[in-house]
């Protein structure tokens, strides 16, 4: 609108331009005109005046004028101008003619105005006729004044001093204004004409100009409002130092949050006071004074109204104004910034991963590595960087991992996982497990390969020893049982399923209690429990019951399985089978209970024979003394006699306590040496191995077989001795011929063929020094008072004596080894028998599927009781007294075999039960046991075994009663 | 029959009395000890020539008695007894003549009397 209102007024301006030009060009016009009127008119009076004065002249010399010579000339002028007074001077134009009359201006000639009579005079002093009064005044030249008629006129006059007239000449102002008026509207009206279609051919030039001016504004304008980048114009004040806000635009006032009437004319730096810390005022300064645009990068900007990242770009229009673009980069700030953290966190995980990580090509070369994986591998990053996996994955493994490898390429698999060895850089197996996954492209195509490799030769090796330690528990020869917490069974090794009979898939998720038979007394259990319980390692013997019913004996070592933390995290218990060892240790239990015996009655023997040393000689004495003198010789006599029968009742005390000595016999190592093995197996404990290596066909020998032996039990005693720890014994003979050469270093030894017995131990062996002093009497490795010190010169005694030779060869710590080497005598055959089968063989009668009750109150006898029944095949029920034996029976469905002891505590003896037994049970049968003489105890038929029994007798009697 | 000097050591005393009851009539001076420490304490003021020792007593043995013996040298001979096994005496003559102590004899209890008296009157 405005345009159009400034294209008007353009036209009004040039209008009035026009006007005043025109004007200007009319006055100019009409002073010029006035101006030649004047000269006109002067000139004319002037000539008119010459002329006058020319005919006064002439007719003052010439005239006869009646009214004299002035009057004529004045006539003959006035006659001249009445035919031409008009002439050039146009309508209102006259030459008039006056003269002073004394205060009166007479007019001679006039030519107009006739109407007017001017027979009277015109007073001097009136305001009339001014240019003749000038004239009469004497005076020439040209005015616009009053004439005489009051008319406003241009006048020229003049003088005329020789004849004392004055002339005017004259025109009307309005004469002339009325000429130049008409000439003006001509004027005019050709200016109008002129003006109005200028202006009219402008306003069509210029209205598409300013069409495309207001397009232009309002697309510049919709443009600066809708761009999305906020943008202020400032114009610089206090000499740039500070810009006022001369536009904003919407964005711009979304991202300042302020509208823009608030803004326009404010001060930038009061609005924004943050402007000048974040240095966009400084900026805007220089690009104010340079004109160079100037970008300031994204920056958090924070006033007390509004923060966030913003960019801005400053640059400065023609019009010296600066244009500031800022936008709010906020989001995009913190989205970068994410991105940044981000970048930098995979960055980072991937550098510090505590596995190693991988990029791979497609080809196997490594692009990118981490610290880890050049670790895990030995090589730095520039030497793996320039090889492929290939080179150095383990030959073995390449293979498989191509393939999967190629799998991954062809699409196939997502990932793959496989454990694998790497050669390490200084040639070392290094065991990881490599994950692998593919990396494409937008299309599709295979980029690299993200691999993680981890080091798991701890594992590796951990497993190994897992393996190790499983096998070791999986084939242990004891009983292996793991329970959790609560007691359940969690793990059993096959040997536990071999003597329980139960399977794993029986017994996992079982209690341990299913094996319990019942035998055991219940405060066994409870103590189980309490030193398990507080952390420590119960140790014990439980009478147990298999799958099928059998009892067994089982030594249990039971200990808590802790966790780092010492918290309870389980039990385990080993346990060993003793059900075998516990019938040989109740056999050596016998055997020791006859040495004790016999070292008893050898005891007594000493003592007895002490007596009846001297009982007898005392008797001796006294029968030397009295002589035959009757009837004390008698007595006497029969004293002697029953002093020497105590004496061989001493005599086979002896022979009891010890066998009697035997003559040199001949005999074979083979059989002396095999006869013993089982005594020393069964007397030198399950620690010790005792291994046997005879020769075939050995030769015969001249020995005192008990002596021979003897001293292999010696030997025997010391190797056991020397293997504290436990260890193997080892018999062996051979047949030896010690050559001149061996025998020249042993002074007492012929040369010859020998027979020869070695006893080896891999005990703790002895020093040189000791070996040369091992043969002299009471020398004794051994405490004081646990050897004799005589045992090897008893040894070494009796070899000598057998014409033999003895040597030993010992090393500290490997143990050590006698040989003993006798003559071999001449080949004759020996009529040396087979050996003695040892008692308690093997009777055929079983007890499979029988039940038994052991009625016993002594503990240790129950249990080897009911072990020897139990491996009989018995199913055995135990009792310590009466009322146990009673409720045993109150429960059971049947009962076979009912062995009792006659001495029961709780007022119930073993007859009752035994009637008891026979009331519920009519076919059972009945053993009794008494520690007492059978005498004692008689009674009926029932059969009667006397304590002490041996394991054969209790087969026996049992199987007789089956029969 | 000069210098028999008989020293017994048997820690039953009824034992040392019936030998010193055989022994005094043969004309041996005897000195009875009842166990090894009293042997030890007394057999230099007595010098004995025969020593009649049981193998079997309460403090000392009768091996260790004979070590004992052995190491310091004696001219006495040595008759051993016991009531134990024979071997038991027999071991100990052989030690004893080992240790250089011999001759030695073995008496088994219970002991004759007239095995005795031919003991006591050998050279």
């Amino acid at each position: 609108m405005t345009d159009y209102r400034r294209v008007f007024l353009l036209i009004l301006i040039m209008a009035a331009a026009a006007l005043i030009v025109g004007g200007g060009a009319l006055a100019v016009l009409y002073q010029g005109g006035l101006e030649r009127d004047r000269v006109r008119l002067f000139d004319l009076v002037h000539s008119n005046a010459r002329l006058l004065e020319a005919l006064a002249t002439f007719d003052q010399r010439y005239s006869s004028y009646p009214q004299g010579a002035q009057a004529g000339s004045i006539q003959q002028f006035i006659n001249a101008h009445r035919e031409f007074h008009r002439r050039g001077l146009g309508d209102s134009g006259e030459i008039t003619m006056a003269r002073r009359d004394g205060d009166a201006i007479v007019f001679l000639m006039r030519h107009r105005h006739a109407e007017i009579d001017l027979r009277e005079p015109i007073p001097w002093s009136s305001p009339l006729a001014e240019p003749m009064r000038r004239a009469l005044s004497g005076r020439s030249g040209t005015m616009i004044g009053i004439d005489y008629v009051g008319d406003r006129v241009v006048a020229a006059y003049h003088w005329v001093p020789v004849l004392g007239v004055g002339l005017v000449a004259k025109v009307d102002v309005t004469e002339i204004r009325r000429r130049f008026f008409n000439d003006a509207l001509t004027i005019a009206l050709i200016a109008f004409a002129t003006t109005a279609a200028a202006a009219a051919l402008f306003y069509r030039v210029s209205e598409p100009i300013v069409r495309g001016l207001r397009e232009s504004e309002a697309r510049f304008r919709q443009l600066f409002e809708n761009m999305g980048s906020g943008a202020a114009v400032f114009a610089a004040v206090d000499g740039g130092r500070d810009f006022v806000f001369r536009d904003l635009n919407h964005s711009g006032e979304a991202i300042a949050r302020i509208r823009r009437d608030e803004v326009i004319g404010q001060r930038v730096t009061t609005l924004f006071p943050g402007v000048r810390e974040v240095g966009l005022l400084t900026i805007m300064e220089r690009v104010w004074r340079t004109g160079t645009a100037e970008r300031l990068p994204a920056h958090f900007y924070q006033d007390d109204r509004v923060a966030g990242w913003r960019d801005n770009v400053v640059y400065r229009l023609p019009t010296g104004e600066v244009v500031v673009l800022f936008d709010d980069v906020t989001e995009r700030k913190v989205a970068e910034e994410a991105l940044a953290e981000s970048e930098k966190r995979f960055r980072s995980t991937f550098e510090n991963a505590a596995v190693g990580i991988a990029h791979v090509g497609i080809d196997g070369r490594w692009l990118r590595v981490n610290d880890r994986l050049c670790a895990i591998v030995g090589y730095s990053r520039q030497e793996l960087l320039t090889r492929t996996f290939q080179d150095i994955t383990h030959p073995d493994d390449l293979a498989s991992d191509l393939e999967r490898f190629a799998l991954l390429m062809g699409g196939e698999i997502r990932t793959y996982a496989m454990d694998k060895r790497y050669f390490h850089k200084d040639g070392h197996i290094v065991w990881v497990q490599l994950t692998t996954a593919l990396q494409r492209d937008e299309q599709g195509q295979p980029l690299y390969c993200i691999s993680i490799v981890e080091d798991i030769g701890q594992r590796k090796r951990a497993e190994t020893e897992m393996r190790r330690l499983y096998r070791a528990i999986e084939q242990s020869p004891a009983s292996i049982v793991m329970t959790d917490v609560a007691g359940n069974i969690i793990y059993v090794n096959p040997r536990f399923c071999e003597v329980t009979g139960y399977g794993r898939d029986e017994a996992l998720g079982q209690n341990p209690r299913i094996l319990q038979s019942g035998n055991t007394d219940r405060a066994i259990y409870e103590q189980l429990w309490a030193t398990i319980s507080r952390g420590e390692v119960w140790n014990g013997e439980l009478l147990n019951r298999k799958k099928n019913g059998e009892l067994y004996w089982e030594l249990a070592s039971i200990a808590p399985v802790k966790d780092d933390g010492n918290g309870v995290i389980g039990f385990v218990a080993v346990k060993e089978d003793i059900t075998e060892r516990r019938a040989t240790e109740a056999q050596l239990r016998q055997a020791q209970k006859m040495q004790a015996i016999g070292q008893l009655t050898g005891g007594i023997a000493h003592d007895f024979n002490n007596l009846l040393t001297i009982i007898i000689g005392n008797l001796q004495l006294l029968g030397e003394g009295i002589g035959n003198q009757a009837p004390h010789a008698g007595r006497i006599a029969d004293a002697m006699w029953a002093a020497q029968r105590g004496g061989e009742l001493t005599h086979r005390l002896l022979a009891f306590a010890r066998r009697q000595p035997l003559k040199p016999t001949r005999a074979s190592l083979n059989i002396v040496a095999r006869g013993l093995t089982d005594l020393l197996r069964r007397t030198l404990g399950a620690a010790i191995t005792v291994r046997e290596n005879l020769a075939a066909d050995l030769p015969e020998v001249l020995i005192d077989t008990g002596e021979m032996e003897r001293a292999l039990v010696n030997l025997a005693i010391n190797a056991r001795d020397a293997m504290g720890q436990g260890g193997t014994l080892t018999l062996e003979t051979d047949i030896v011929e010690l050559d001149e050469d061996y025998t020249r270093a042993f002074a007492d030894v012929a040369p010859g063929r020998y027979a020869m017995l070695a006893v080896s131990d891999t005990g703790s062996g002895m020093p040189a020094d000791m070996l040369a002093h091992i043969f002299e009497p009471f020398f004794t490795t051994k405490p004081v008072g646990a050897g004799s010190g005589l045992g090897l010169s008893m040894v070494y005694g009796f070899v000598k004596q057998s014409g033999g030779h003895i040597s030993v060869y010992s090393e500290v710590g490997r143990g050590t080894t006698f040989k003993l080497f006798f003559p071999v005598v001449g080949v004759e055959a020996s009529a040396t028998p087979a050996e003695a089968e040892p008692a308690g063989a093997i009777s055929p009668f079983r007890g499979d599927g029988l039940v038994a009750l052991v009625v016993e109150d002594e503990e240790k006898l129950r249990t080897i009781a009911s072990g020897i029944l139990a491996d009989l095949g018995f199913r055995v029920l135990e009792a310590e007294s009466g009322d146990e034996a009673l409720r045993h029976a109150a429960r059971e469905p049947r009962l076979d075999l009912l062995f009792t002891d006659l001495e029961l505590p709780g007022g119930m003896p073993g007859s009752e039960v035994a009637v008891a037994m026979r009331r519920r049970f009519s076919e059972v049968k009945v053993l009794r046991t008494t520690g007492y003489s059978p005498r004692q105890a008689a009674a009926g038929d029932i059969p009667l075994l006397a304590k002490p029994y041996t394991r054969h007798d209790l087969i026996q009697r049992v199987a007789a009663l089956f029969r | 029959m000069a210098d028999k000097r008989l020293l017994i050591c048997d820690d039953e005393p009824a034992v040392g009395r019936l030998l010193r009851a055989v022994a005094e009539p043969l004309g041996y001076d005897v000195l009875i000890t009842t166990g090894g420490a009293e042997l030890q304490s007394r057999i230099d003021g007595f010098a004995p020539t025969l020593i009649m020792l049981d193998m079997v007593m309460p403090d000392l043995d009768g091996n260790e008695i004979i070590g004992w013996l052995a190491r310091r040298g004696t001219s006495a001979r040595l008759i051993v007894m016991s009531g134990y096994h024979t071997d038991y005496a027999d071991h100990a003559k052989v030690l004893a003549e080992y240790k250089g102590l011999g001759p030695v004899m073995t008496l088994q209890k219970p002991i004759d009397i007239a095995l005795l008296r031919s003991v006591l009157t050998q050279p």
